[in-house]
């Protein structure tokens, strides 16, 4: 789960709760000097360190070099070496570098950090990353924020059926069938935050997420009918009303 | 004195300055931020050994919400 957009950060610590995640991103931001009170003091405040798994992300990060130096300071601020590498230098869709990545990418693997890079849906740049050495891919159902869902699906089954890391659906998850439809594809897991964070009840939507992905996995694991073109009968083809 | 420059800002300091004793008194604990200085992160150990000097550029930051 993302921790973004929230009203508040009790809601934020409810929610998180509430979808069972493991697994938390948050950023970082220049600290008002001024003396007056922060609103946004520092969401650690708001997250046990024992039940989640801080994700420190790079946003803001225009280029590798950008989010090499806000990944170190990242480090040092949870304490965390786990790393969300997203580097989007478009403001407008959001839409990640893949240069700037991989080139972060090898740098951050090299000093010590567990890479997960959120990427376009490109096969082959996950492909890349991954033999990179990054813990995961995390490609985008649609920009950030948009509440599209699995606009990229075509790709986004490419890159499941070649993954040697997990593979994580970032971004553009508007509501909890899009969630289930990507663990449905054999996803690991999808990242959440707008979608959750701007509801009316966000708790009860971090629920509705949970179900969604528990409901997806278990889809996944089982298999799904296979689609075809015609029909196949579910009652039997009552002959007798024709003779 | 000496100026620094503090998250994009330029201040007036006077000297000698210890980073601890400048972050207390912008009403920050050493335990709740992270600190940059002239672009090499600061371990907050090593906070009280460091003398702010003149022209050094310091970033104060703070972990917060995001996605």
């Amino acid at each position: 789960m993302g921790t973004g957009k929230f009203a508040s950060g009790e809601l934020m610590a409810a929610a998180l709760v509430a979808s069972g995640a493991e697994l938390v991103t948050v950023a970082l931001r220049r600290a008002d000097l001024t003396g007056g009170k922060d609103k946004f003091a520092n969401i650690l405040t708001f997250l046990d360190p024992k039940k989640y798994q801080l994700l420190p992300n790079t946003s803001g990060a225009r280029t590798a070099e950008e989010a090499c130096r806000l990944a170190r300071l990242g480090r040092e601020a949870t304490g965390s070496t786990w790393l969300k590498l997203e580097i989007h230098p478009d403001p407008r869709y959001l839409l990640p570098d893949p240069i700037e990545t991989m080139k972060a990418a090898e740098i951050l693997i090299k000093d010590g950090f567990t890479v997960l890079p959120y990427i376009n849906a490109d096969p082959v740049l996950a492909k890349r990353l991954a033999d990179a050495g990054c813990a995961t891919v995390m490609p985008l159902g649609s920009p950030i924020g948009s509440a599209r869902g699995l606009e990229t699906r075509a790709s986004l089954a490419i890159i499941i059926e070649q993954a040697t890391v997990p593979v994580v659906v970032d971004a553009g998850l508007g509501a909890p069938s899009h969630a289930a439809a990507a663990m449905e594809m054999g996803a690991d897991a999808v990242l959440v935050n707008t979608a959750v964070a701007v509801a009316s009840d966000p708790v009860r939507m971090a629920d509705a997420f949970k179900t969604a992905v528990i409901a997806g996995r278990s889809a996944y694991e089982i298999g799904l009918a296979p689609q075809r073109q015609e029909a196949d009968a579910t009652s039997p083809l009552t002959g007798f009303l024709n003779q | 004195m000496a100026k620094i420059i503090a998250n994009g800002n330029e201040i007036e300091i006077r000297q000698p300055y210890r980073l601890s004793d400048w972050l207390q008194q912008t009403g920050w604990k050493p335990t709740q931020v992270v600190v940059e200085l002239n672009g090499e992160v600061i371990p907050r150990s090593q906070f009280s050994n460091v003398e702010l000097c003149e022209g050094d550029r310091l970033e104060v930051i703070l972990p917060v919400a995001g996605g």
